[in-house]
Formats: C-alpha cells, structure tokens, sequence
C-alpha cells in the first residue's frame, strides 16, 4: 500500500487523521472494558436459618420454583405489595412482582411480638381470605415493593405467562378478549383542583402534621392550624382555589395509597392566617398530593416564609380529618 | 514540523501513540460507565391488613397514618455504622459478622465483603418452626443476647461463604 505522504503537508487532513485514529483507539478501549467487564448477575438466595442443620428453608426465588414447590398463589398483583403465594402449615406468605421474582416475605405471629411487628387484622388479598385471624405481621422486602407489579408488555405479547397466574388453576382455559375501552382523557390540574376545594369547604375540621422534625416555621403553622380545627379548612380552600399555574408532578405512595400529585403558585398573603409574618405579596410554590376522592393528603410549600427564611425552604405537612 | 511527520520513523510511533491514548480513554470511559453495581432493597415493614378500597384491594393503615410504615436497612457496613449499628463480632463462619443497635428487636449479619446477609429476628415469646430457640447468642466468650429467645434469620445471600475473601 502506497501512502501519500505529501498529503500530510496539508494541518486538517492531519487532524482528520488524528481525529480517527483516537476514535478507533476509544472505540477498541471501550468494547475492551466492557468484554473485560462484564460478569455474570449474581443468583438470588434467599433462605430461612441457613447453617442450622435442622430448621433450614431455602425460599423458592422465583413464582415458577413456587408452584413447583407446592405454593398457591393469587393471580392478582397488588400495588405495592406483589402477589401472595402461600403453602400449607407455613407460618409466612410469600410475595412474587409481575416477573415472578421473589420481592418479600410475610412472617405470621399470633403472639404478641415488638416493634417493627404490627397488628394486624385478617389479611385479605384478590379477594381471597389468606389469614382469617388477627395477628402480628412483618414483611421483609427483598425488592422494592412499590415496582412489584409493573407490567411485562413485551413478554405477555410474546406468551409470556406468570406461573402463578397460568399454572396454578391449571384449567388451560381460553382467555376471553377485553372489550376496546377508550382512554378517559386526563382532567386538567386546574378543574382537579376545584374539586378539591369543593371537597375542603364541606370536609370535616382538619388536623396538620409533620412527620419529620419540624423547624419553627413548621410549628408555627401547625399550631395555628390546629388551634383552629374548624378553620383549616376554610383557609385550605382558599389557597387552593388561588393556585395558580397548576401542573400535575409526581405521584405519591401514602398509607400504601397512591396519590396525585398538584403543583401550582399562590400568593404568600393566603397564608397569613397560618404564618403571621410571612412576607407579603410573594408567590410561593404549593404541591398538593390528593386521592381519588379528591382529598388532600398531603401538602407542600416551598418558598421564604419569613424574612429571614431561605427561600429554598421546603416544608411538608400531612392533612388528616379529626376524629 | 510537518516535514518531521512526514518521517516514517516519527510518524509510525506517533500513530502508535495516539492509538494509545484512544484506548486509555475508551477503557477508562468504559470502567467508569459500568461502574454501576445494583442498589439493594432491603426493608422491613409493618404494613397491616390488606383492606377492600373503591378501587379494589388496598393496604390498610396500620394505626399510625404515617406516609411509610418501611424501615429500609443499611445495605452495607459502612451505612449500618452511620445509622448507628455496632459491630459485635468478628466474622464467624457460615454465619457472618453480627451487628446490634440499642433497642432494635433484630440483629443484622453482613459478610466480609461489608454486605448486608441477613437478618436476625428475635422472639421473646414462644414461636413455631421455622424459629429456633437459643439460649443465648454468644461468640467467644461474648454474649451478644446474654438471654433465652426465639430467633429466625432471614438469609438475603448464602453464608456458607460470608467469611471468604474474594
């Protein structure tokens, strides 16, 4: 191969060249640390007592293993928690995600047990009553719980079927197609937020809390608020009917529940009744998160609420009914 | 300078070298792009009893109207340190190394590695199989529960090798 090295008289065809050899090389390094790299994923263990010779309980990883080991499951995931699969005489509950991978362990005790055990009523799941007692409870979570059941589109398209929802009734049955029901289209913000303020005006009296440390500022507005129960509402509700540029942001997990999120402005002067010396006339960012009856459950507001406040301050506040 | 390029004795080892340093880089982007090892999760949670909601079934609050009845644990021991876990042993074959914190009714076991392995329940009161009663949790001649108790420890990876370096 003859090269021409006159070309090389000429400063951008050297740069050219310069330019690819260095691509090359970048590309050999990076396919080069990535083959070097790459390892096999860790195989999930889960177990009960492992190195006690005689109590000893490797926990079935996946749905499939589950239904081969004799567990029953419910078809339905449930947000938040997975699906339950349960055997017979096993004082624990097993939950799987949509992927049949193994996420927690529900541990039964009828005795009372400490925190973090929590009584608990009986535990209904699908429909299903899978412990009719009341008893103590812990789950251990081995996964995210909130993620349990994303679906799997692209593997139900291909035949993909969970065990649990496929292989335990075992009848092979032909699915029946879902009617095509046409998406609702989602409500602006802004008529959300109305319907909020409708629910405020006829709620009963409303009781403010903060479950972090609350700052000063924080108490403040709690006290106020509470001091006037019956008032809250009202104030609430004038707030929220003021808001402003309203957007829907990111839901939210309370109590297990999901919950809409609502952000907008409002003028500082609205929460005067809650800060007394909050400066006047300034916007300040308000995100409310409701369920789906269109309660405030929660509330946030961010902004300066006094003069010598920060105005990255972010304050959140849980919003329950008196009893 | 271009005349000097032109010199096959100097151009050669300058391809070389650039050829190097595109390497270097590609494999240095490359381990710094895939250093990316997955977050555990590991969380205890006293959720309470599944209740039917408007939209079907629903967790039902468990008394205290919290947002998140989860206490997400430390992962490694560096966080459980932060968080106030106090190393109790050195780390015993087939089991792990034990970590208590002041007032917690469980104790966490990590490996060598530093890794969360597992988690070490307790009972005061009677329980049945898969529990196991002790008389104490000792290793040496330290008590780390110095009383008699049920236990049950939940294994997130095998122990049998929670003590082998890497």
């Amino acid at each position: 191969m003859n090269i021409n090295l006159d070309n090389l008289k000429n400063t951008k065809v050297i740069i050219g060249i310069i330019a690819i050899i260095l691509i090359i090389g970048f590309v050999v390094g990076l396919y080069s640390s990535i083959i070097l790299l790459k390892s096999e994923p860790e195989t999930s263990y889960f177990a009960l007592n492992s190195g006690s010779s005689d109590n000893a309980f490797i926990l079935p990883t996946t749905s499939e293993l589950a239904v081969a080991e004799g567990w029953e499951g419910q078809g339905l995931c449930i947000p938040g928690r997975g699906k339950f699969a349960t055997k017979e005489t096993t004082p624990y509950i097993l939950t799987y995600n949509t992927a049949g991978q193994l996420t927690s362990i529900y541990l039964i005790s009828k005795d009372e047990m400490p925190s973090p055990w929590k009584l608990g009523e009986n535990l209904i799941a699908s429909g299903t009553e899978l412990i009719d007692y009341q008893h103590w409870n812990l789950l251990v979570h081995f996964d995210n719980p909130l993620s349990a059941c994303i679906t799997l589109q692209s593997k139900n398209t291909t035949g993909y079927c969970d065990p649990i929802q496929c292989d335990l009734r075992g009848s092979g049955e032909r699915a029946t197609p879902t009617p095509y029901i046409s998406p609702t289209p989602t409500p602006q913000a802004s008529s959300i937020a109305q319907k909020v303020t409708a629910n405020l005006t006829s709620s009963k009296p409303l009781n403010l809390n903060s479950d972090s440390d609350p700052d000063e500022i924080s108490k403040m507005i709690i006290n106020n608020a509470n001091g006037n129960s019956a008032n809250l509402a009202n104030v609430l509700s004038d707030i929220v009917s003021s808001l402003q540029n309203t957007e829907y942001v990111s839901n939210t997990w309370i109590d297990n529940v999901s919950h809409k999120g609502i952000k907008g402005t409002v003028n500082s002067d609205l929460l005067q009744g809650l800060v007394s010396d909050v400066p006047s006339s300034i916007d300040l960012n308000l995100t409310i998160w409701i369920n789906d009856d269109h309660h405030i459950k929660r509330l946030k507001i961010e902004g300066a609420l006094s003069a010598s406040d920060s105005s990255d301050s972010a304050r959140t506040f849980e919003l329950s009914e008196v009893e | 300078m271009l005349a000097k390029i032109q010199n096959p004795k100097i151009l050669m080892p300058t391809i070389l070298m650039l050829l190097l340093i595109g390497i270097s880089i590609g494999f240095i982007f490359g381990l710094i792009s895939s250093d990316s090892t997955p977050e555990r999760y590991i969380a205890l949670d006293s959720g309470g009893a599944i209740i039917a909601g408007d939209q079907g079934n629903v967790w039902g609050q468990a008394g205290t109207g919290k947002q998140t009845l989860e206490t997400l644990l430390p992962t490694t021991l560096l966080e459980a340190k932060n968080s106030g876990w106090i190393e109790r042993s050195s780390c015993i074959a087939n089991k792990g190394k034990y970590l208590t914190q002041k007032d917690s009714q469980y104790l966490l076991i990590f490996n060598i590695q530093d890794e969360l392995i597992g988690i070490y329940l307790i009972s005061q009161s009677e329980k049945q199989s898969p529990w196991i009663k002790s008389e104490s949790l000792s290793v040496g001649s330290q008590n780390i529960l110095d009383y008699p108790h049920w236990n049950l420890v939940i294994n997130l990876k095998n122990p049998s090798n929670a003590c082998d370096p890497v």
